[in-house]
């Protein structure tokens, strides 16, 4: 591609989705009837590209379609998959993955009409109009469409490849004799041992609350008592009356009590969380990564009813892998998630 | 290795005992000739030379055989369509494999039908239990895992049967469906016809069913004429005091309190009224309705079984929500069992309840007590002299002495009172030694801190003999020690009494009611030592559910996980800290599972999988939306602002 492509420079005509596309409905299959598999079961959730289910016992399956949910949430889907009665499909023969994305953006545009009163059926959908860049025959543009997706996609993903080839040096880097340790390390020969949360963690510190209407918009993660999105609730600049961490673990304390991430940047967290920060300042986040799935195991003993305060989490034990002093064995916590980190980036760049 | 089997071996045999039918099934073969013949054939390796399982035997018409592995890994083998593996290696090695191999010869050379095959592997703390139905087909089921055998004791093992095999429902479920239906249709009866306040419905329905007991001596229900002059109401009226001088109820004053509750029934207009629709007057059409569908059933019932008590639970239940418009919140039947269980009753034991409400708890004792003994005269005593009640509203004491008479209780020990105006030392002086109670709960606050759930029990345990066992449910938060003067409370408890024990309970035994009970047993009048080991037991998985329009049942696996239950609490086994804390306690802790509780699993590598791919997963979801510099990459935050 020469020059940029931008949206200013096409020409774009309405269309009823119905004139553009072949329109079929999903099927219900309730989750009491689905028996576990590999076909993604689609229905109306505003996440996770629409997949809500693993199935093996699909009703139909369709492939290369936009889907539409009920609350005109849109997403396109390459390979097979399945979906609800709350899922519209639509068909083209000139849809791909690229133009599909264009398309699904375009269609999510008219959420805002939709809503539990008047959801987004199949014949309000159909009968949608869109707004999309045209050739000169007046027809949607899917050239079009697929190279400026194209074009966004590279920009992206060249971040990623980056930061993620420049992580893969670090992890063999940092490990004496590279990959070779890494691939030694064996879960089954670890000593666990109970330690005490207050003799792991520092510093064990609730956050402050700070009440929506006083958010100022920034770029400072905010982080409340949610179990998605490693916590992050919003981005904010406030600078008073707040309390900030870094390189430490927050627990929910309160609301998804239990959940527990890890953040490497400096946060802003409310009073719902509580920040754990180990004794050694320089802690990477390899070992904070380890810790994080077992402080998470408070879930279990803890609810909405029963909040972790700071009494509490003050008293509570865990169990970590320990050397051969008793001493927590940082080491091989470390070594132990920088080699599922390696699988998994290693993983991720072979498909961008 | 041989070692460990043989303590296998032996755990199993316990759990037969525990089941009581260890003398049905038998070691190394069995004694029942067509059985002893098949096992001739019966070697693992097909060799058709001699095998023999490890028990096998016969309950009721059911094949029982049992193969056991000392290691849990030698449980179950699978081929790769998931299925149990018949292959010799499989069958040799494995419990389950060899449970249905088993068992599939035993059908093939005998005439016997059904067989239950059990793979039991593991010893008494960690262990599975895998039952197999195999019909005559030899086609056979898998039936989910237990922790005990008790499923299969003579009493137990047609119910498992119906529910587990042939998915049916058993009597019980089905007369519980039945009363559902009834006590619904008389309680919008009695709205449509009698236009009656909630309060007065079950009073009605207690006279009524006093006046019935009359039937004996000479009532009928045909006198009931509609009659203006002497309403259908004074004649149930006249047979309800008759009903209670005969029931011995004295002094007098009790019983003329008594009366006067029921006086609704003579003086409400409309009910006495024959009704154009019914062609009678509605207190006769409630009195044949009661007889017969509740009191004709009762008679023809074996005493123990609860029937009035469920119809009444029932109808209460639909007086707005579990009763709550009356004030009360009802134990229910499962939990007032298993304080009889929890606190071994015995037949010469005293039991008081001081909030006994409709006196579910002293019901659930009398049954208990009296089934422990054949002793005729022990039994009219447990009756008249060994069960004690206080309720303090005049209306449920009413529902309560009625509820205890209707119940053959000859002397109804019941008391209309305020328990905590009472002395509790005058009140050890009755000499009950055990105190059961579920007190009212959330009525305590910085203004009433006597009305405090800690407070009624510390008072209980003052009020029962020295040595005596209390066991009281309540809410969890009573505890975790809130305020100020709940924590004061507990440690009073603990200068003066031992804690046994805390059971966390299923969030929805009270069904409707927004509390999560837990159970707690002390002994009175003994100091607690610091050295005393406290059980903290997590119930909460009690295999009861919610079922929708029904409220709380029973699924098959409540009785094994109540008889888990009630091996850990006396010492018969040991159980995983998931399930049973036993430590020391202060008095300032939460005195819960939940806080004594650390999860010591050791975690799967799964579980960090998950933890590092969510962590990713945020990582390049930040960078693809404009947060790079969150990970130290700062160019292009285009989206930002």
């Amino acid at each position: 591609m020469k020059n940029k492509l931008t949206l200013q420079d096409v020409e774009w005509k309405e269309f009823k989705i119905k004139d553009l596309f072949k329109i079929k409905r999903g099927k219900r299959l309730i989750e009491k009837n689905r028996h576990k598999g590999d076909v993604p079961y689609i229905s109306a959730t505003s996440s996770n590209n629409g997949i809500t289910d693993f199935i093996n016992n699909p009703l139909f399956i369709e492939n290369n379609k936009l889907v539409v949910t009920t609350f005109c949430d849109s997403y396109y889907i390459e390979g097979n998959f399945t979906a609800s009665d709350e899922i519209t499909m639509l068909g083209n023969k000139n849809l791909n993955k690229y133009n599909g994305l264009f398309l699904s953006s375009m269609i999510k545009t008219n959420q805002s009409k939709y809503a539990f009163g008047r959801k987004a059926f199949t014949d309000r959908i159909s009968t949608q109009i869109i707004m999309l860049p045209i050739d000169k025959n007046g027809n949607p543009n899917w050239q079009f469409m697929e190279d400026y997706i194209k074009q966004e996609e590279k920009e992206i993903v060249n971040k990623v490849v980056k930061y993620y080839q420049n992580r893969l040096d670090e992890i063999f880097k940092n490990v004496a004799g590279g990959g070779q340790t890494l691939n030694s390390i064996k879960y089954e020969n670890v000593n666990w041992k109970v330690f005490e949360f207050k003799a792991i963690f520092r510093e064990i510190k609730r956050g402050k609350r700070l009440t929506k209407a006083n958010h100022i918009d920034g770029k400072t993660p905010y982080i409340s008592s949610s179990a998605l999105n490693n916590g992050v609730d919003n981005f904010i600049s406030n600078n008073d009356n707040i309390r900030k961490f870094d390189n430490s673990l927050s627990l929910a304390n309160s609301g998804s009590v239990g959940a527990c991430f890890y953040h490497k940047y400096e946060y802003v967290a409310s009073d719902h969380i509580t920040s754990l920060k180990l004794d050694d300042e320089n802690a990477d986040e390899y070992i904070y990564l380890f810790m994080a799935t077992i402080v998470k195991r408070l879930e279990e003993k803890y609810s909405f009813n029963r909040e972790i305060n700071d009494i509490r989490i003050k008293r509570e034990k865990l169990i970590l892998p320990a050397d051969e002093n008793g001493n927590p064995n940082f080491e091989y916590m470390s070594n132990f998630v920088k080699n599922i980190q390696k699988e998994n980036i290693e993983k991720m760049l072979n498909y961008i | 290795m041989a070692k460990k089997e043989t303590r296998t071996d032996f755990w199993v045999y316990e759990l037969l005992k525990d089941a009581g039918i260890e003398d049905k099934l038998t070691p190394q073969g069995s004694d029942i000739s067509q059985i002893d013949n098949a096992l001739k054939t019966a070697s693992k390796r097909g060799t058709g030379k001699v095998g023999f399982p490890e028990y096998i035997g016969i309950v009721k018409d059911f094949v029982i055989v049992i193969e056991d592995k000392a290691s849990v890994d030698k449980h179950i083998a699978r081929d790769e369509k998931n299925l149990i593996a018949e292959d010799v290696k499989s069958i040799t090695d494995c419990a389950v494999n060899g449970a249905l191999f088993y068992g599939k010869h035993i059908i093939k050379n005998t005439n016997y039908k059904k067989v239950i095959a059990l793979g039991i592997s593991g010893d008494k703390k960690i262990h599975k239990i895998s039952p197999l139905f195999i019909d005559e087909r030899c086609s056979y089921e898998e039936l989910p895992e237990l922790e005990t055998l008790i499923s299969f004791s003579e009493d137990n093992i047609l119910e498992y049967y119906t529910r587990e095999i042939l998915k049916e429902k058993t009597d019980i479920e089905k007369q519980t469906v039945e009363i559902l239906k009834e006590a619904q249709i008389l309680h919008e009866d009695i709205r449509n016809y009698g236009n009656i306040e909630d309060k007065n419905k079950p009073l009605i329905v207690s006279g009524i069913l006093l006046a019935l007991k009359e039937i004996e001596h000479g009532f009928l229900l045909d006198n009931l004429t509609g009659d203006q002059i002497t309403t259908d109401g004074q004649k149930i009226y006249s047979q309800i005091e008759n009903n209670l001088r005969r029931a011995n109820v004295s002094p007098d004053v009790k019983r003329d309190k008594l009366l006067s509750q029921f006086s609704i029934i003579r003086d409400n207009t409309k009910i006495n009224e024959i009704n154009p629709t019914l062609g009678k007057t509605p207190i006769k059409y409630f009195a044949e309705f009661l007889y017969e569908s509740i009191y004709k059933s009762i008679r023809f019932n074996s005493s123990s079984e609860d029937f009035l008590g469920r119809f009444y639970g029932e109808f209460m239940s639909y007086s707005g929500g579990d009763g709550q418009s009356l004030g009360i919140v009802l134990t229910p039947k499962h939990i007032t069992e298993l304080f009889c269980d929890l606190l071994d009753l015995k037949p010469d034991d005293k039991v008081i309840d001081p909030c006994c409400g409709t006196a579910g708890f002293l019901i659930a004792a009398m049954h208990n007590m009296i089934n422990k003994t054949n002793d005729k005269s022990q039994q009219n005593n447990i009756r008249k002299n060994q069960l004690f009640g206080i309720e303090e509203q005049s209306y449920m004491f009413t529902i309560a002495t009625t509820n205890m008479i209707l119940r053959g209780d000859g002397k109804s020990n019941l008391e209309n009172k305020d328990f905590l105006a009472q002395n509790p030392s005058k009140l050890q002086l009755q000499g009950c030694n055990v105190g059961m109670m579920n007190p009212p709960y959330s009525m305590g606050s910085k203004a009433n801190p006597t009305l405090y759930e800690i407070n009624f029990t510390k008072h209980l345990l003052e009020s029962v003999t020295i040595d005596g066992k209390v066991a009281v449910i309540v809410p969890q938060s009573t505890f975790t020690g809130k305020t100020k003067d709940e924590q004061t409370i507990k440690e009073e408890i603990l200068k003066k009494h031992t804690l046994e024990g805390v059971i966390t309970l299923n969030k929805n035994t009270f069904y409707g009611v927004g509390t999560n009970p837990c159970i707690a047993v002390f002994i009175a009048g003994i100091p607690h030592s610091k050295d005393k080991r406290c059980k903290f037991i997590n119930f909460e998985n009690d295999g009861f559910e919610v079922s929708k329009h029904i409220g709380l049942i029973e699924t098959p696996s409540a009785k094994d996980k109540k008889q888990h239950l009630l091996d850990v609490w006396f010492d018969e086994i040991e159980a995983p800290t998931k399930f049973c804390v036993k430590t020391t306690i202060e008095p300032s802790d939460e005195w819960l599972h939940s806080f004594y509780y650390f999860n010591d699993e050791i975690p799967s590598d799964e579980d960090f999988r998950k933890t590092i791919a969510d962590y990713i997963t945020f990582e390049v979801n930040m960078i693809t939306h404009g947060r790079g510099y969150l990970f130290g990459i700062d160019n292009g935050v285009e989206n930002e602002k």
